[in-house]
C-alpha cells in the first residue's frame, strides 16, 4: 500500500511540475478576469467630437452625445433608409456632418443635424466619400480628391491618385484645435505619396522614407512632431514639414498594433512622447525628430482596465485623453495623475 | 458565504448527534461508492502577489470579477479500508467575467475521502483532491485567448444519506484553490484563487 501511495503522489508531482509552465496565454487568465469592464448596450464605432465638455461619437445604432458624468443622449438613429456610417462635427456651426446610406437602394447622402438632434437637412452632395476630423473629402474626378471644413470652400486637394489606393487615417486635437488627416496614396506612375490635411486649412505633402510600410495609426504634437506606427510594428517619425523617417525602434513581434489611437502627452508623472496600442498592452515612446525608443508596455496606471477595443482617441487637454472604446463606454485618461476613470 | 459556514455548522452537529453516532463500519476494503454532483461555485478570493496595483493584489468575493459559478462533476471512490477511500473526480464548471465572457474550468482531482461517521443510513465524509484545473477565458473586445492548466487542490465536507441500501443523496460544500505561475514579465499575473463549490450529492455505493 505504502508502495501505491508513492507511485501516486510522484505521477501527481510530475504533472504539477509540468503543467506549472503557461501554456499559452499572453497573460493571465485570472488578472484578465480580474481587470475585465462592465460591456455596455451602446457599442461605439467612431469619434465624432468634442466641444463643450461634451463628446459626439457613432455608435451602431447611431449618432450619440454625452456630457461629462452624464449619460448617452441619441442624437439621431439608424433607419433603414439611412444607415449612418460616417460623421464629423462643425464647432463652428454646432452641427454634425454625417454620410448615410439606404439600405433599401444603396444609395449614400450626406446629411447635416444640429448637436440637439433638429433640423436634419440632405445636402445633396454625391462626392463626398470620407469624413474624418473635422474635415469633408470629396472625389472630384477619377484621380482628384479635395479637402475642405463643412460649410467652406475646398483649401486643399491632391490629384494624380491611383483611386484605388488611397487611405485615411484621422486624428483629433482639442490642445491645438488641428485635427488632421493623414492620406496615403500611389499616383498613376505607381509612386507611393501621402500628405497631411489639417483642419486649420493648413495642408503638406509628406516626404516618405523609401521603406515606408502601411501605417495603422499617426499623430501629430503641439510642436509639429509626427510619430507614425506602420502595419510592420515599426515606429516612423517627421518633425513638419521634415522628411518621415523610418526609426531602428520596434514593438515586440509578440505584440499586435491595433492601429489608433496613437496620441501624444506632454506632462505627467510618466514624461513626455507618445503612446499607441497593440491587442494586449499599451507602448510609451520617446521620440525625436529622426529616433524612437520604446518603452516597456504596460497595461497598469493610465493604462489600467483599457486594454480593449478603442475606435478612436481625442486630446482634450494638454495631459488628457479621451478615450472611446467600443463597448465599455467613454474613458478619460489622465497622465498628470498616470490613471484613468469613467469621462 | 455565511450561510455556507452556517450549512456546515449544523451538519457537523447533526454529525455528532446520538443520531448519527453508531460506530458501525458499513464499508469495507474493495466496495465503490460513484457520485454525481451538480451545484453552483462562489468567488472566495483571489491573491495577485506580485500585481502592480497594490489595491488590486487581494480581491473577495464578486470583487474577483466572477460572477457565480456552474458546475457538475463525476467521481469514483474505492474503498482500501472501512474508513479511507481513493478515488478520482472530474468535472466541468463555468462562469462569467464583467465583460459577459465564458471563463471554464474543468478540474482532475486525485481524491481521498474519510469516512469518521457512518451508520448505513448516513454518511459524513471529508475529502482532499489534488491535481490540475485546465483553465480557459476569452475576451473578444482585447483578442484575450488564455488557455492554462493550474495546479489544483481541494479540500471537502460531504454529508450523503442513504434513501436505500445503495442510493444516497447529500450535499457537498467544498473550497477548491488553483493558480497560475508566470515567470519574468507576466509574473504580475501569478495568482491563487480559491472558489467554493455548494453542490447537491447523487451516491450509488455497492
Amino acid at each position: 500500500m505504502k508502495k501505491t501511495y508513492i507511485i501516486i503522489l510522484s505521477i501527481i508531482s510530475i504533472v504539477l511540475l509540468i503543467t506549472s509552465c503557461n501554456l499559452d496565454a499572453n497573460k493571465g487568465i485570472i488578472a484578465s478576469i480580474v481587470e475585465s469592464q462592465p460591456i455596455t448596450e451602446i457599442k461605439i464605432m467612431s469619434a465624432i467630437g468634442y466641444k463643450s465638455n461634451i463628446a459626439y461619437f457613432l455608435a451602431t445604432d447611431g449618432i450619440y452625445s454625452q456630457a461629462k458624468d452624464g449619460s448617452a443622449v441619441k442624437v439621431i438613429g439608424n433607419t433603414s433608409e439611412m444607415i449612418i456610417r460616417e460623421a464629423i462635427l462643425s464647432s463652428s456651426e454646432d452641427r454634425i456632418f454625417f454620410v448615410a446610406q439606404n439600405e433599401n437602394t444603396n444609395v449614400t447622402e450626406f446629411y447635416s443635424i444640429t448637436i440637439g438632434g433638429e433640423d436634419l437637412q440632405n445636402l445633396n452632395d454625391s462626392n463626398v466619400v470620407k469624413l474624418a476630423s473635422e474635415i469633408i473629402i470629396r472625389k472630384v474626378s477619377d484621380t482628384e480628391y479635395s479637402f475642405s471644413l463643412p460649410g467652406l470652400p475646398q483649401f486643399y486637394s491632391i490629384t494624380d491618385v491611383n483611386s484605388s489606393t488611397i487611405s485615411f487615417l484621422g486624428d483629433y486635437d482639442y490642445v491645438s484645435n488641428k485635427h488632421s488627416v493623414l492620406v496615403t496614396w500611389t499616383d498613376t506612375s505607381n509612386v507611393k505619396k501621402a500628405c497631411i490635411v489639417r483642419s486649420n486649412t493648413s495642408a503638406m505633402p509628406l516626404t516618405l522614407a523609401d521603406n515606408y510600410n502601411s501605417f495603422i495609426g499617426y499623430s501629430i504634437d503641439d510642436d509639429g512632431n509626427l510619430a507614425i506606427l506602420g502595419q510592420d510594428k515599426a515606429i516612423y517619425v517627421a518633425t513638419l514639414p521634415g522628411a518621415v523617417t523610418k526609426t531602428t525602434a520596434s514593438i515586440s513581434s509578440t505584440f499586435n498594433p491595433t492601429g489608433n489611437p496613437v496620441f501624444f502627452y506632454d506632462a505627467g508623472t510618466v514624461g513626455e512622447g507618445f503612446i499607441f496600442k497593440s491587442s494586449s498592452a499599451f507602448h510609451q515612446v520617446n521620440a525625436g525628430p529622426s529616433s524612437a525608443t520604446v518603452a516597456s508596455a504596460t497595461t497598469t496606471g493610465f493604462a489600467k482596465n483599457l486594454v480593449t477595443t478603442m475606435p478612436a482617441v481625442m486630446r482634450i487637454e494638454p495631459a488628457k485623453i479621451l478615450v472611446f472604446t467600443y463597448e465599455n463606454g467613454l474613458k478619460l485618461i489622465d497622465m498628470a495623475t498616470n490613471s484613468n476613470s469613467s469621462f | 458565504m455565511k450561510k455556507i459556514i452556517l450549512t456546515l455548522f449544523i451538519v457537523m452537529l447533526l454529525a455528532t448527534s446520538p443520531l448519527f453516532s453508531a460506530e458501525l463500519n458499513q464499508y469495507a476494503a474493495g466496495d465503490q461508492i460513484f457520485s454525481f454532483h451538480a451545484g453552483i461555485q462562489f468567488p472566495a478570493f483571489t491573491y495577485l502577489p506580485y500585481y502592480t496595483e497594490p489595491d488590486m493584489k487581494f480581491l473577495s468575493f464578486f470583487d474577483t470579477g466572477f460572477s457565480l459559478f456552474g458546475i457538475g462533476s463525476l467521481d469514483y471512490m474505492y474503498f482500501t479500508s472501512p474508513k479511507l477511500s481513493l478515488g478520482g473526480e472530474i468535472g466541468y464548471g463555468f462562469s462569467s467575467s464583467r465583460s459577459s465572457n465564458t471563463f471554464s474550468c474543468i478540474p482532475l482531482l486525485a481524491k481521498l475521502a474519510l469516512y469518521p461517521v457512518q451508520n448505513g443510513k448516513f454518511d459524513l465524509i471529508f475529502d482532499f483532491g489534488v491535481g490540475i484545473s485546465f483553465l480557459k477565458y476569452t475576451e473578444q473586445a482585447s483578442n484575450y485567448n488564455g488557455f492554462y492548466v493550474a495546479p489544483t487542490i481541494s479540500i471537502g465536507i460531504n454529508p450523503v444519506f442513504y434513501v436505500s441500501s445503495n442510493w444516497g443523496i447529500g450535499i457537498s460544500a467544498d473550497i477548491v484553490g488553483f493558480t497560475e505561475i508566470y515567470f519574468n514579465e507576466k509574473k504580475s499575473h501569478t495568482s491563487i484563487t480559491a472558489i467554493a463549490p455548494v453542490r447537491l450529492t447523487c451516491s450509488y455505493r455497492h
